[in-house]
């Protein structure tokens, strides 16, 4: 489970109705969104990408279901 | 489970590993032993919601590896640092202390707050009693804190994974503007409805909302409760602080709070390793003597899933 930097830009984006199960998740992207929305370059980018893919990486037994509503949007 | 003073300190002499909650006076007595706990005098237990000065809830932790810390204000941000890599940690933070408000304000940016897994709550008091004091207990070293925050470290084997979640009966009332803030913090007293900058007091008053209804912000999809404590000079104050760049809304009246849980939580595995509940369900639901079934813990005024929530039940289960 590894997003890249495209797919993490278009959950950053993202304004419907967010459908993750994992509360760490909900918080995390909330957090990440912030920061995108004060500095929206690549680097930025990458970083949140970087802090996805590492709680991903963590807890995949339990993130697999987040993982795959987030790389189909 | 509640459990009397001396059936607590037996397990304490067992060398068990334990969460206890009860009241302050008790607690200072408890002897040292491999425990952490915090005060509270309200308890949801398999008979119902109850009050009670003179029993402990005692909750058993069947793990190996664990360390105890306490943390004043400068320390609080290695809570993150000094869990385990793998593993999960029960923060106990006093009421209205430094640590209590620092935490709610700061711990969402904690460096890799989200890669472990931090439960824990906001010790209280009895609402009816005088000469309580808020505490965080640490048995392992006999300290007890008004100004310290208090955590359990537990590490798991590696093939253990922790699961937190959280209940929260309520919803947003679709008809509620969308409410803002550009201020952050435990009160305010202005904030934008629908756009439109308002004494945020005045906005309350002048459409008759209920106040035990908490705001919901909206976190990526998640509702997270801020309650209201108090409105005064015009100031609201809330009991978890509002931050900006969230959406909050007002919550849909809870008609019965018993059945509301009671549907949430048939739903749910309820073998957890720890739950607490909120002291403003507890008495805007008219909990005590109330069955809800499942979750077993301190009721508090502040629960941990990561950051302070409101009015929410919070529990944790290994997987």
């Amino acid at each position: 489970m590894k997003l890249n930097d495209s797919q993490t830009k278009k959950l950053l984006e993202y304004t419907g109705q967010v459908q993750l199960k994992q509360l760490a998740l909900n918080m995390a992207l909330t957090r990440l969104k912030t920061r995108y929305k004060s500095d929206s370059t690549p680097a930025t980018i990458s970083k949140c990408t970087e802090d996805l893919n590492a709680i991903f990486d963590k807890f995949a037994s339990i993130m697999e279901s987040d993982y795959n509503w987030i790389v189909k949007l | 489970m509640l459990k009397t003073f001396e059936e607590t300190a037996a397990l304490i002499a067992e060398n068990k590993l334990l969460h206890i909650s009860g009241t302050e006076s008790l607690l200072r007595k408890l002897p040292k032993g491999n425990w952490i706990g915090g005060s509270t005098e309200y308890f949801t237990e398999e008979n119902g919601g109850i009050i009670s000065g003179n029993m402990l809830d005692v909750r058993e932790l069947n793990f190996n590896t664990y360390k105890s810390a306490a943390y004043d204000v400068r320390t609080l941000a290695n809570i993150t640092a000094e869990a385990y890599p793998n593993g999960f940690s029960i923060v106990v933070l006093p009421f209205d202390s430094e640590v209590h408000k620092q935490y709610a304000q700061n711990a969402a940016n904690y460096e890799d707050i989200f890669l472990k897994n931090i439960v824990g709550w906001i010790s209280g008091f009895n609402l009816n009693a005088t000469g309580q004091t808020p505490v965080a207990a640490n048995g392992f070293t006999g300290e007890v804190f008004a100004d310290r925050a208090v955590v359990l470290h537990i590490s798991l084997p590696e093939d253990k994974t922790v699961q937190i979640n959280i209940v929260n009966i309520f919803s947003p009332n679709t008809a509620s503007p969308i409410i803002t803030f550009d201020e952050e913090g435990f009160s305010a007293r202005t904030c934008f409805v629908g756009g439109e900058k308002v004494i945020f007091a005045d906005y309350i008053a002048e459409h008759n909302l209920n106040t035990q209804l908490p705001l919901i912000g909206d976190y990526s999809g998640a509702g997270i409760n801020i309650s209201i404590k108090s409105i005064s000079d015009g100031v609201v104050h809330f009991y978890a602080p509002v931050f900006k760049g969230i959406n909050y809304r007002f919550a849909e009246n809870i008609p019965d709070y018993v059945n509301a849980f009671q549907k949430k939580i048939e739903e749910l595995d309820t073998n957890s390793e720890f739950a607490c509940n909120c002291i403003l369900n507890f008495l805007y639901g008219g909990l005590e003597g109330k069955k809800l079934g499942g979750f077993y813990g301190p009721i508090t005024f502040g629960e941990i899933a990561w950051q302070l929530l409101n009015q929410t039940l919070v529990y944790l289960y290994i997987v």
